[in-house]
Order: structure tokens, then C-alpha cells, then sequence
């Protein structure tokens, strides 16, 4: 029989505790965006919009992620976590290097307290990727799930090391390339290295499971794996020691054809699905999948048109970017907490509880209605946003983050019901 | 998957008592899901095998639906001792859920 994991409430307290403070730090975001509406207009280098933006990428999605990577992980490799307390250290070194860092960005205050902010990042980064390598490294069976997963791990180290060398270099300048430069790959590895690896390992194992879906081509997903981390592997390379950055259309293009390989998979998933009613949660993720088009246009104006003004490149520089973390990442992220915190605060709750009482399911564990008000305004304040972002209308881009602190609310409301759930028996089935 | 005829009461019985463990997510029982492919009862030694599969490797529910076959069994037979044998052949497809599964995903 397989190694039990699930009754370790100790993990379910542990991925808990990082989707709630996603959900609070989504908030924070929300209620930034309005009063900085400003800070989205011009240079996308502005200590406002630095602090929003690390804000977003750190405390808002790479900790759900986290959080869902500490349940996933041991599933997949029918292990435990390798350790819970290390999970809880990692957790607290992240949020307070977050903390400190989203200030100094904040004040634009480059010396010692950003490099001690980054260094508490990257101290908290290292335990984690010592914590779910070692749990990866006992998995009995390879997938590519798993290598998903493990290679997403060694880009966010990636990422946060560069991180750290970028927050040093503002007293020290000792890279040999401008600042900006070295930003660009720093966002480059974080939003296709961490993020894109880690969407495609855990939506290819759990998108078919939720949908039942029929035969899958694994081919395509195992080739877009290589096709991802190959093309970003040779612009990492190529950009550090050369002046690869130059070329980065080359590679983004291969990039994009690996996310097209995944778009085919995900959409078979889809199209041969025996569930034919998409719950809320599942329905978000394939508006994510579609939205990732609206990325892809942006980059493709940026990269093959050439514009008289340069605030046009500014402005749909910064729509790019947030077209990725505020449309396609953050639209997953509210779907898969649907489908994964329910799951969790569901076997917390009722995984001992005897199966002749009848119980709730984990979909009754959120308000639907809630969560369906709460997509429908989201779609909404992220088309406002970004209008108001590509045609520099300040007062557009307040009344997007209006709605989305709306949504953030309705959000946080049903992440709580989640939480809090009180046991419910309805009768016995005998 | 095995076929019982009426001399097989023993094996139906446990049959029928594993209807009562659901998975969650698809919220049909497990033996319309076709998860169950052969139960072994030894009326000599009072031992029941249950050999079943789930529908995926890796699948979050996976603990919870063999923890649940398991306390299913011991309440249900206490006079047997009962053992699980989880295979992945053959894969499970979607063909293997029953009529009355698919009815009851409104597929039929």
C-alpha cells in the first residue's frame, strides 16, 4: 500500500498559512494600484512600481505556489515533506525579506536594508529548495511532472540570486553590464523560468484529473519541456556572457512555440473531458490559458514595430508584464484555489470522518455565487487596467484597481469561508 | 474487472459496501468509477483482497479513498482481515466507469 501523507495536518496547516497570506497580500496590491495609478504611467524602473511588482511575483503568487508545492509535492511523490519546520523558516525568512524589501523599493532606499532584504529572500529560497529537492529526490518514480516541478525550483534559485546580485550592484556596481540589463534577465527567468515551468508541470498532471479527461498526447508536453528550459537555458547563457539580451526575440519566439505545444495539450484536455460542467474553478483556469494570448500580442508589438514615441514602449512594457501577473497568473491562482484550498481545508476537516455520514463536498466548502461575481469583476478591472495602463489614463487605471480591490475583498471572503470551515453532517447514509 | 455470478454473495456484498466511499472531486462512488477490479473473499481464513487501481498516479485523493475502502471494509465485514492491492494495470480509462456512474454524471 502506498505511503499515507494526508494525515499530516501539519502540511495542510503549513500550505494554509500561504494561501491566506496570498489572499492578504493580493489585497494590499489591490488597494496599492488605485493610489499609485500614476507609478504605471512612464519608465517601468520606479521604485513604486518595483515594490508593487515584487509584491505581486514574490508575495502574491510564488507564495500560493508554495503553499500548493507543499501539498503537491508529497502527493506526487507518495512521500512526506522532507521537512515541515524547514517549510515554516523558509516561510518566515520570505515574508519578512518581502516586508523589508517592498519598503526599501518603497523609499527607494538602496543600501544596506535592501541587501539584507534580498539576502533574507534568498536564505529563504535556499531552504526551500533544499526542502522540496529532497522530497522530489525520494520519489520512487520519475514523471515530468516532477521535472517540471524540480526545474522551476532551480530557476526561482536562479532568479532570487540575481535578485540579490542586482540589490548589492546598487552600491557596489560591480556587474559588468548595466543595471537594467541584468534586470531584464532576472524578470526573464523568473516569469518564464519559475512560473511558466511550474504552471506546466502542475496544470498537465492536475487539468486532466479534474476533467477526467481522454487519451493525452505526453509527448507534446515532455517536448515543450525541453523546447522551455533548453531556449531559456542558451538566453541565460548567451545574455550573461554575451549580449544575448539582443536576441531575446529569438528566444522568447522558441519560448512562445513551447507555450503553444502546451496550449495544444491543455485545449485535448479540454476538448475530450467527460466532465462537461466546468465548475468555477476550472472555468477560471481556461480563461487563464486564453488570456496568455494577451502577452504574447503585447510582446509581439513591442518586439516587431517599431513606435515614433518611446512612451509607447514604456507603456506596453509595463502591460506586459502585468498582462502576465495580473491576468494569466493571477486568474489561475484564483481558480486553483477553488479547486486545491477546498481540497485541503476539506481533508483537514473531513478526511477521518467515517463514509457513512454524508458530508459536504470540497466545492461546497466556497460560495459559488461569490466566486462567480468575483471572476466576472475581475475580467472587467483587468481589461480597465490595462486599457488605462496603454493609453496612459491615469484615472482609468484607478477605477481598475477600484474593481479589484473589490475582487480581492470577494476573494479574500471565500478564501476565510475555506478556512474556517465548521464541520457540516447532513445525515447518515444507513 | 471481474464479473460476480449469484454464487458469489460474499464478494457482491463487499461490492455493494464499497458504494458507500465517494470520491470527492468527481462525487461518484468508487466502484461506479471503476476503480475496483476484483475482490478475492477466502471464506476459509475469513480474508478479503481488494484489488483496485485509481483513476490517476499522483492523485490528491489517493490516501483518502484507500484509507476510506479500508475502514469501509473493517466496519462493514469485521469478522474479515482486509488487504488492498493497488495496481496500475491496466491503466484505468474513463470506459471503465459503469452505466450507473455515467448516469450519474449526466452522461448518459
Amino acid at each position: 500500500m502506498q505511503h499515507l501523507t494526508f494525515n499530516d495536518n501539519r502540511v495542510y496547516n503549513i500550505s494554509i498559512l500561504h494561501y491566506v497570506t496570498a489572499a492578504i497580500v493580493f489585497f494590499f496590491i489591490s488597494v496599492l494600484i488605485p493610489f499609485n495609478s500614476l507609478h504605471f504611467i512612464g519608465h517601468y524602473f520606479h521604485p513604486k512600481v518595483l515594490a508593487i511588482t515584487h509584491l505581486t511575483t514574490i508575495g502574491w503568487i510564488s507564495i500560493i505556489i508554495i503553499g500548493s508545492l507543499y501539498q503537491l509535492v508529497p502527493v506526487i511523490t507518495n512521500s512526506k515533506l522532507y521537512s515541515v519546520k524547514l517549510g515554516y523558516i523558509s516561510y518566515c525568512l520570505i515574508m519578512l525579506g518581502l516586508f523589508v524589501l517592498t519598503y526599501s523599493f518603497w523609499n527607494f532606499n538602496v543600501g544596506l536594508l535592501i541587501q539584507i532584504a534580498s539576502v533574507l529572500v534568498f536564505l529563504g529560497v535556499c531552504f526551500l529548495f533544499f526542502n522540496l529537492y529532497l522530497t522530489i529526490n525520494s520519489a520512487k518514480e520519475k514523471s515530468i511532472e516532477l521535472d517540471f516541478i524540480g526545474v522551476s525550483l532551480l530557476w526561482f534559485w536562479l532568479t532570487v540570486f540575481l535578485g540579490t546580485l542586482l540589490a548589492f550592484n546598487f552600491r557596489y556596481a560591480f556587474l559588468n553590464k548595466d543595471h537594467l540589463y541584468f534586470l531584464k534577465i532576472h524578470a526573464h527567468v523568473g516569469l518564464l523560468g519559475w512560473f511558466l515551468n511550474l504552471v506546466f508541470g502542475v496544470a498537465s498532471k492536475l487539468v486532466p484529473m479534474f476533467l477526467l479527461s481522454g487519451k493525452l498526447n505526453n509527448k507534446i508536453i515532455k517536448l515543450s519541456f525541453y523546447v522551455l528550459n533548453v531556449s531559456l537555458f542558451v538566453f541565460v547563457i548567451d545574455s550573461v556572457f554575451f549580449n544575448g539580451l539582443q536576441r531575446s526575440y529569438f528566444y522568447l519566439s522558441v519560448v512562445i512555440i513551447a507555450v503553444i505545444m502546451f496550449g495544444t495539450y491543455i485545449y485535448q484536455a479540454f476538448k475530450t473531458r467527460l466532465k462537461k460542467q466546468l465548475d468555477v474553478g476550472l472555468l477560471q483556469t481556461l480563461i487563464a490559458f486564453i488570456l496568455i494570448l494577451i502577452p504574447i500580442v503585447l510582446w509581439c508589438l513591442l518586439k516587431f514595430k517599431t513606435y515614433k514615441s518611446s512612451d509607447v514602449e514604456m507603456q506596453l512594457n509595463i502591460a506586459l508584464v502585468y498582462s502576465i501577473l495580473l491576468g494569466f497568473f493571477t486568474i489561475l491562482i484564483f481558480g486553483q484555489t477553488y479547486k486545491n484550498l477546498s481540497f485541503i481545508s476539506w481533508l483537514k476537516i473531513y478526511s477521518n470522518y467515517p463514509t457513512t455520514i454524508k458530508k459536504p463536498m470540497p466545492k461546497d466548502l466556497y460560495s459559488n455565487k461569490l466566486a462567480k461575481t468575483q471572476l466576472s469583476i475581475y475580467l472587467f478591472a483587468f481589461i480597465i487596467l490595462l486599457y488605462g495602463i496603454l493609453t496612459s489614463t491615469s484615472y482609468i487605471i484607478k477605477f481598475g484597481g477600484v474593481l479589484i480591490i473589490c475582487c480581492a475583498l470577494l476573494y479574500l471572503a471565500n478564501v476565510f469561508k475555506i478556512v474556517f470551515h465548521k464541520p457540516i453532517i447532513y445525515k447518515t447514509i444507513n | 474487472m471481474d464479473f460476480y455470478t449469484e454464487g458469489d454473495k460474499k464478494e457482491i456484498a463487499i461490492l455493494h459496501s464499497l458504494k458507500e466511499v465517494i470520491d470527492p472531486e468527481v462525487t461518484i462512488n468508487i466502484v461506479d468509477m471503476g476503480l475496483i477490479y476484483k475482490i478475492t473473499y477466502n471464506s476459509i481464513n475469513k480474508s478479503i483482497l481488494v484489488t483496485m487501481t485509481l483513476s490517476s498516479k499522483g492523485c490528491p485523493m489517493s490516501d483518502l479513498i484507500l484509507t476510506q475502502v479500508k475502514e469501509c471494509l473493517n466496519r462493514e465485514h469485521p469478522e474479515c482481515t482486509t488487504e488492498i492491492n493497488l495496481v496500475w494495470e491496466p491503466k484505468w480509462t474513463r470506459d471503465f466507469i459503469t452505466p450507473a456512474g455515467r448516469k450519474q454524471l449526466g452522461l448518459t
